[in-house]
């Protein structure tokens, strides 16, 4: 055997080992959390895809479906600091960026961190705060980085903002603003769990447990592996044809009637990371179209603004608009028979 | 051969070559020898008639010089084995090789007919085929061709050389063949049961059979192309194609004609030999076809003693014109038939055409008719005077300018060859406008004769073998159904017919009718014509009365029937100058100019399919009609039945509705064959989903000779192609994986495993920028997966699943992708 064959066969067995591991650490994630959420398993995938493509996260939902639940128990799972901020009217950016305070001892100003200072950050009930203090997560969202008096602090590389609002209750509300729509990865809703689902957790409350398969009590995976898992999600290589697609499917939705605020291209951007979790999650090392289709719906819904009221139909619509690149058949445009 | 067909053992034949191949590498050079020496016959075969030397070794060089780099390469590097992957690519571009030579060669002058380069062809199959010898289907093939060569070969030309060459190939292929035999008994594997799967069924092979015994039976018992396809295309195949290069016909080989070196000598045609022969004229034929002229009994009438200069003495040579005078008897005897077949004639033709037939070719015409004989008035001082034209490098002579007559359409070239003809008049197509004849350009070898036809008045008669082309116009008449087209001639000049004009400009001679016939056709031509406007429809009513209700019969008119024109309408049938001139004189009679027309009737049933060419015998002599429409414009009619009338240059509706006729003929006439016809054609179009599925198998299985990758995408395409044609095609945004994965859950447990692998496969090659190269583990795997594919999702599995619905492919239809909880 060469040095070449060797130095090549060395790698491919230390990529297979990477492989391992990481599919270990997912497993173990993807566990502890269908732990948490019974019946929810989609739900799960779709988080687990939105924490790897180092996305964040919005649920949607009705109160009491355990978005709190799965929140706190990603922030356990992960092995991270975890905050969390009761969005009310009366809450102030500071409250959230944290603020500087006068010490009489030394005389001088202190930065006290306030809860983006977390790796999981849970904002509950975000559209009950004002829209000044939903403005206060701009850059912490997308730069993983807040200014405090000309002073510039970072934040946790693996920053994960998981807000949950109300699509109920609209008195007391401010809609989330388009500039803060676009910074979330996905929009997901948890929904009702099946009858199934529901008698296992009655019997698991009169046999006293809290939850029927418990509690996450420690973290499966720490900070630097959810970092390494991170980054070799985004290093995932993506076919020339899988990111035309992306494009005509961009393009689509800026050309489509209904639709007046398209696909931007951070929202572009992160649709690419997000498939890439989710090929990388199917045990894949490259992305399909089936990739990007199926996270098409939580990426779109969340940042597609117009003149409808079913967002997922138009979403659908965009889909459909647009053919799939299979072989050169394809390249002569749809069929229609 | 294999393909993507299972033997029985359960193994795809793609993937095991093994029964395929020769046990022993002593073949390595035994057929490609065998293969040499066939193309060494056939040099030597060829040589005899290619007089560049130096390029037929050339040639020879070539063809063999890939094998020998083949041989030489496989020696040097015998890892390079696997070469025989290009084989289905190398071998027809090596066939082809040959014609892109030839068209190089005859850019230069140089060049060999097309049966021999067929020929070279297959002798570059034969080479290539034959370096192959690890592959017992090529050594087959490359002996077969081989021996094809060989016999081809000797056919086609008697030297020693050739047949010495011949014989060696013979015993070499006997050892050849001992060799083989005895090979194949040792070889143990050759007992394995293979099973022959071409990419074709049993259907298509039946198809093929019957198609062939369809044509074989309408084109063999029918006597041709041009007989079954009368009337849906021109009869001859000639149509002005010329092969300079081609080994028979008319016109080709410039040592036949020797015209083409010498214009005024026409070479061997004046040699004694056929100065002395005695060749027939046209009257001779006449004489032959419907039997001699009568002359009446010249009674001895008292007479008195003349002077003595008006005593004709008898040695004195009386002057005789041969341009004029001459005379066609309606009354005529049967005489024994002399010279049937005469002597030193190579061929009985008259003449060889090529161009479209059937054809009327006119040598005489007669204007005037007494009773009994038709003559011709001389009017040759009022004919246009000739212009010569240069076209290319050929000089024609225009005897009319073209354009001059509405009627006038398309115009269409003859080319003819004299063979025993002997006249000075140009056989002329209806309408003939110019003449030509390879580097003649003297215009006085050309003019008129005295009754209007053209004709070499330098000569007494055209040199033999000498080829003529002749250009003429065909006609449009519609026009002239639509008007009354004698009513411009009062108005016209007398000086286009020639001669003496009745008072409304008519030429008397056109319309003359002898008194005695004139009640008689007066009332046969008024009730013929009863009801039909005036104008070419009576013209037609005439002549479609005479075709449809008189019979024609090879029995002269005697002189017993007196009137030749009542004998004919009493008895209801007679010979072609009975019926020529019943048309003509009822015309007359009617008010419309006419003249007979005697000449040949090139028949459609003569055209020789190998030749190329109509022979014109003297059986063909014909006497016909043409009705004058204007002035110097004459339009042929035809009464006689059995003979067509020329062919009408039609708009496209009439073409359309002359097709329509043309096809109730042939329905009529070969019914058998038509219904045969019918059903092979629902049966084709009952089963062509079957066809065009073993067509594209046949290219996915090629495509699959290439490498892995080929034969994946060739799998995506095929199984795209049947579920288009299936009624199940993938809609544009679904996904192959969403598509197939729904497909795959009626089938077989084995077959979905393969529709699995396959996809994965499919999806890796398709979206996976970096691809590891695949062990020949896993490209053995994924042919096994796209054979099963291929047979198990065949067109009848995919008509029976059920479509999926329209929302696939967007998330929350997706059962097994997105769960509709998920948003």
């Amino acid at each position: 055997m060469t040095a070449s064959e060797r130095n090549s066969s060395g790698r491919v067995a230390n990529a297979a080992e990477t492989a391992c591991a990481h599919q270990v650490a997912i497993d173990r994630l993807r566990e502890a959390l269908n732990g948490v959420l019974i019946g929810k398993s989609d739900t799960v995938e779709m988080v687990l895809a939105c924490l790897l493509a180092r996305g964040h996260l919005l649920f949607d939902d009705l109160p009491g479906l355990g978005k709190t639940t799965l929140a706190k128990a990603i922030a356990v799972a992960v092995g991270g600091a975890f905050a969390r901020v009761q969005c009310t009217p009366d809450l102030l950016p500071s409250d959230i960026t944290g603020f500087n305070v006068f010490n009489q001892k030394t005389r001088e100003f202190e930065f006290r961190e306030g809860p983006v200072f977390s790796d999981v950050l849970l904002a509950d009930e975000i559209n009950r705060a004002t829209p000044r203090t939903q403005s206060a997560l701009f850059e912490a969202m997308a730069e993983r980085q807040v200014t405090i008096d000309r002073l510039t602090y970072r934040l946790s590389e693996s920053f994960f903002v998981i807000a949950t609002q109300n699509p109920v209750e609209s008195h007391g509300a401010y809609p989330l603003p388009e500039a803060q729509l676009d910074r979330f990865a996905m929009k997901l809703r948890i929904g009702y769990p099946d009858a199934a689902s529901e008698l296992q957790m009655l019997a698991a409350q009169v046999a006293g447990l809290d939850r029927v398969g418990g509690q996450v009590r420690e973290a499966v995976i720490d900070p630097e592996q959810l970092r390494k898992l991170q980054q070799h999600v985004t290093q995932m290589p993506v076919s020339r044809v899988v990111q035309e697609y992306l494009v005509a499917l961009a393009q689509a939705t800026r050309q489509h009637r209904e639709v007046m605020l398209g696909l931007s291209p951070r929202g572009l951007i992160t649709w690419q990371r997000v498939a890439q979790a989710r090929a990388h999650l199917q045990g894949r090392d490259f992305v399909l179209p089936d990739d990007v289709q199926h996270v098409a719906r939580p990426v779109l819904e969340v940042r597609l603004a117009g003149n409808f009221d079913g967002a997922l139909q138009v979403v659908d619509e965009i889909v459909q608009s647009v053919p799939v690149p299979v072989s050169d058949t394809n390249r002569r445009g749809p069929r229609n028979e | 051969m294999t393909t993507g067909e299972f033997t029985e053992d359960g193994q795809p034949a793609g993937v095991r070559w093994a029964p395929d191949r020769a046990s022993q590498p002593s073949a390595e050079y035994g057929t490609l020898l065998l293969a040499v020496l066939a193309m060494a016959t056939l040099t030597a075969a060829r040589s005899a008639s290619y007089p560049h030397g130096m390029i037929l070794l050339a040639q020879s060089g070539l063809a063999l010089s890939v094998p020998l780099a083949f041989l030489w390469l496989r020696r040097r590097h015998p890892a390079l084995a696997g070469e025989e992957r290009y084989l289905a690519l190398l071998v027809p571009v090596w066939c082809i090789l040959p014609w892109g030579l030839e068209a190089i060669l005859r850019s230069w002058g140089i060049g060999e007919a097309h049966e021999l380069l067929m020929l070279v062809s297959l002798q570059h199959g034969a080479l290539i085929l034959g370096v192959f010898p690890q592959r017992r289907r090529c050594q087959q093939v490359s002996a077969l061709l081989g021996g094809f060569l060989v016999l081809f070969a000797v056919v086609i030309e008697a030297r020693p050389l050739v047949f010495l060459l011949a014989g060696l190939h013979g015993v070499w292929l006997l050892w050849w063949l001992m060799a083989r035999y005895w090979e194949r008994l040792q070889d143990a594997r050759s007992a394995i049961q293979v099973t022959s799967c071409l990419p074709v069924r049993w259907s298509i092979w039946g198809g093929t059979v019957l198609a062939t015994l369809l044509v074989a039976s309408v084109f063999g018992a029918s006597g041709g192309a041009t007989y079954v396809l009368r009337g849906m295309m021109p009869a001859s195949g000639g149509e002005r194609w010329y092969d300079p290069f081609a080994r028979a016909g008319v016109g080709d080989g410039d040592a036949m004609v020797a015209a083409r070196e010498d214009a005024m000598s026409f070479g061997p045609v004046e040699s004694e030999l056929f100065l002395e022969s005695q060749m027939p004229t046209l009257y001779d034929m006449f004489n032959e076809l419907y039997g001699e002229p009568l002359r009446p009994q010249e009674k001895q009438e008292r007479a008195v003693n003349l002077m003595g200069e008006t005593i004709r003495y008898p040695d004195q040579r009386v002057a005789e014109t041969r341009q004029s005078g001459r005379e066609f008897s309606t009354l005529r005897r049967r005489v024994r038939r002399r010279n049937r077949v005469l002597d030193d004639r190579d061929s009985p033709a008259m003449l060889y055409a090529v161009g479209e037939v059937p054809s009327h070719l006119g040598l005489e015409t007669f204007d005037m008719f007494d009773g009994v004989t038709w003559s011709s008035t001389p009017r040759g001082n009022v004919l246009p005077a000739l212009t010569e034209r240069i076209e290319g490098e050929r000089c024609w002579f225009y005897f009319r300018q073209p354009g001059r007559s509405p009627i006038e359409r398309d115009s269409r070239t003859h080319a003819l060859k004299v063979i025993n003809l002997k006249t000075n008049r140009v056989p002329a197509p209806p309408y003939l406008t110019a003449v030509h004849i390879d580097r003649l350009d003297q215009a006085d070898f050309w003019g008129w004769t005295d009754d209007g036809m053209p004709a070499m008045v330098a000569r007494e008669q055209i040199p033999q073998l000498t080829v003529l082309h002749v250009r003429s116009r065909q006609w449009n008449l519609q026009e002239l159904r639509e008007t009354d087209f004698t009513r411009s001639w009062s108005r016209a000049s007398s000086d286009g017919w020639g001669g003496e004009s009745s008072s409304d400009g008519f030429p008397h001679a056109y319309l003359q009718v002898p008194l005695g016939l004139r009640p008689r056709l007066e009332d046969w031509s008024e009730a013929w014509t009863r009801g039909v406007p005036r104008g070419w429809r009576q013209v037609e009513a005439v002549v479609r009365r005479l075709r449809q209700d008189f019979r024609r019969e090879a029995e002269p008119v005697g002189v017993e029937a007196g009137d030749v024109v009542q004998h004919f309408l009493k008895r209801g049938s007679g010979p072609e100058y009975a019926f020529a001139t019943t048309a003509a004189l009822m015309l007359r009679q009617l008010g419309y100019p006419t003249r007979l027309v005697a000449g040949f009737y090139a028949r459609g049933e003569r055209y020789d399919r190998m030749a190329g060419q109509t022979s014109v015998l003297a059986e063909d002599a014909h006497v016909w009609v043409e009705v004058g429409v204007d002035a110097g414009t004459w339009v042929t009619i035809e009464p006689s039945p059995g003979y067509r009338a020329p062919r009408e240059a039609l708009g496209w509706r009439q073409r359309v509705a002359e097709w329509g006729r043309a096809g109730l003929r042939a329905a009529a006439g070969h019914p058998w064959q038509i219904l045969g016809a019918l059903c092979l054609l629902i049966a084709v179009w009952r089963s062509r989903l079957r066809w065009m599925d073993a067509v594209a198998r046949g290219g996915w299985w090629l495509a699959g000779r290439f490498g892995t990758e080929r034969r994946l995408r060739a799998t995506i395409r095929l199984l795209e192609w049947r579920c288009r044609r299936s009624g199940q095609a993938r809609p544009p945004h679904v996904t192959l994986s969403q598509w197939y994965a729904t497909l795959a859950g009626s089938l077989p447990p084995e077959t979905s495993h393969a529709v699995q692998c396959f996809l994965r496969q499919s999806e890796r090659l398709l979206y996976c920028p970096r691809q590891p190269p695949r062990t020949p583990g896993e490209a053995s795997a994924v042919a096994l997966a796209c054979c099963e594919v291929v047979r198990g999702l065949n067109l009848s599995c995919l008509r029976e699943s059920l479509p999926l619905p329209d929302g696939v492919g967007t998330g929350s239809d997706r059962p097994t992708r997105m769960p509709p909880n998920t948003q």
